[in-house]
């Protein structure tokens, strides 16, 4: 375990030296920023356009870190063949994988941890303890919800270009949110073939539309413990097979 | 004992829709001494690197047994091995002294008892002493490379496996490469490391393994080898014109 987390703290240091988060956290801060202004046009709704548009900086510095990091993560290691000294060593592929997600999950929740405080603070959630349970719910979906894209697109990066994983990841994020409205659909539409479809599609993609919970509705009002406990279950099912798959692919892969 | 065994290695990379399959390594066969400096001679695509991976797995042969220390690769025998590629690409926002600790980790875990004084001794070995706390981006090329021979050396291995180690540097910078590894000779580590400059092999070797188009044509020792063609050159032409009249 020691071996994962030198490799770990690896990867963080390189994420943080190399500044790539850093846009990301621009756009997280325009949002936030945009909020405001948006806020300002409505005194009535301004803290639920605060709520909902800080909950999708968050998302996004999120989402960014692991579409980008996990696209080029072991990509480039193999291109640059920085992973052979590292594999010489008594450490295993499937370690070294581990220990690079580790490493881009550790940079996700500082960013996550850091921007989580600012929208506690901007909403005043520090006088209101009542939502703080809800508040670190709808953080952890989207915690969850980064860490499962990054280890898609960690996968896909083995098998095609990172550009093409990136667009690949980017592409499930959708459709796992865009299930819940397919499913409606194709039952109104009653095509059998599309129903099936649909279904199917429920098993491929991780059902991110079922813990899509940033909102101020959702701060208020809470969110249903089987729900949580429903989150919890998926996603790190959907984890755990993600990492198998992609130390499978890994430990077939010819470093030439 | 030898201390690296290699029978029967094949690799062939399959071709795409239009490409053919390339046979890259035919029933590669040869054996390292204990204790000596081996040299791995080969033109450029020869099989030298490829060679090279497939000791480490990070090309996996299609068929063939490699043997470290008279077993298969594990990690306690990759502990007992240092390595440098043939281009050592690094990890450039970590400093020299972070690097080395990177690699301390990977082999004992947490634990730096000793890390200090052996980082040290690497490092000045390798001359780098006074560059330990900048960033590897900031190195030149034969920084680079020395500071790829001082991670390799860091954890005094039994096995030094080079590919190519004097690629590429400046007069200065092979001359202090080669006195470093005829100080890891002295320590009784054995030694294997490709390259394509024969002068090289000359002057360090005692025990010559030579490929040519993914096979092997001699492995055994460098003076027999020397006493039938004079010159490494001159051996190297005709083991090569041998090779490709039979095939």
């Amino acid at each position: 375990m020691a071996k994962v987390w030198a490799l770990a703290r690896t990867t963080l240091r390189e994420m943080l030296r190399e500044k790539v988060f850093l846009v990301v956290v621009l756009i997280a801060i325009a949002l936030l920023g945009l909020s405001f202004l948006l806020g300002a046009l409505s005194f009535a709704e301004q803290r639920k356009i605060l709520t909902d548009f800080g909950f999708l900086a968050i998302q996004v510095a999120a989402l960014g870190v692991s579409l980008f990091s996990g696209s080029y993560l072991l990509a480039k290691e193999i291109e640059k063949q920085t992973c052979l000294l590292i594999l010489s060593r008594p450490v295993s592929r499937e370690q070294f994988i581990i220990g690079k997600i580790l490493g881009v999950v550790a940079l996700n929740t500082l960013l996550m941890v850091a921007l989580g405080l600012v929208l506690w603070v901007l909403l005043g959630l520090y006088s209101e303890p009542g939502l703080w349970l809800s508040f670190a719910e709808i953080c952890l979906s989207l915690w969850f919800e980064s860490s499962v894209l990054l280890c898609m697109v960690i996968c896909f990066s083995l098998v095609v270009r990172p550009v093409l994983a990136l667009g690949a990841g980017f592409m499930m994020f959708l459709l796992g949110h865009w299930l819940g409205d397919l499913t409606f659909f194709a039952e109104k539409s009653k095509e059998v073939v599309f129903i099936q479809a649909v279904k199917v599609l429920h098993w491929l993609s991780p059902n991110l539309y079922r813990m899509n919970w940033k909102s101020a509705y959702f701060l208020e009002n809470g969110i249903p413990a089987q729900n949580v406990g429903w989150m919890l279950a998926h996603m790190t099912g959907w984890a755990i097979l993600l990492v198998l798959i992609a130390n499978f692919l890994f430990r077939r892969k010819d470093i030439v | 004992m030898a201390v690296l065994t290699v029978r029967n290695l094949n690799k062939t990379f399959k071709g795409g829709l239009f490409e053919k399959d390339r046979h890259v390594l035919r029933d590669v066969t040869f054996s390292l001494p204990e204790g000596e400096t081996s040299g791995f001679v080969g033109s450029n695509g020869s099989g030298k690197t490829t060679t090279i991976k497939c000791l480490f797995d990070f090309i996996r042969p299609d068929s063939g047994e490699i043997l470290f220390f008279g077993k298969p690769l594990s990690s306690e025998s990759k502990t007992r091995i240092g390595y440098l590629p043939e281009r050592p690409y690094l990890y450039e926002f970590l400093t020299g002294m972070e690097f080395l600790r990177l690699h301390w980790n990977l082999c004992y875990g947490s634990s730096l008892k000793d890390f200090y004084e052996r980082a040290q001794e690497a490092l000045k070995k390798v001359d780098l002493l006074e560059a330990k706390d900048r960033r590897l981006r900031t190195y030149s090329k034969g920084m680079l490379q020395r500071v790829g021979i001082a991670q390799a050396i860091l954890t005094r291995p039994d096995l030094l496996i080079l590919d190519e180690p004097m690629s590429g540097l400046d007069p200065d910078g092979r001359a202090l490469v080669k006195d470093i590894l005829r100080e890891e000779q002295k320590r009784g580590v054995s030694l294997f490391f490709s390259s394509h400059l024969l002068q090289d092999m000359e002057e360090l070797c005692s025990h010559l393994v030579v490929i040519n188009r993914g096979q092997i044509l001699y492995d055994g020792v460098l003076s027999s080898f020397m006493a039938e063609f004079q010159s490494l050159e001159r051996a190297f032409s005709v083991l090569k014109g041998r090779e490709e009249a039979h095939g």
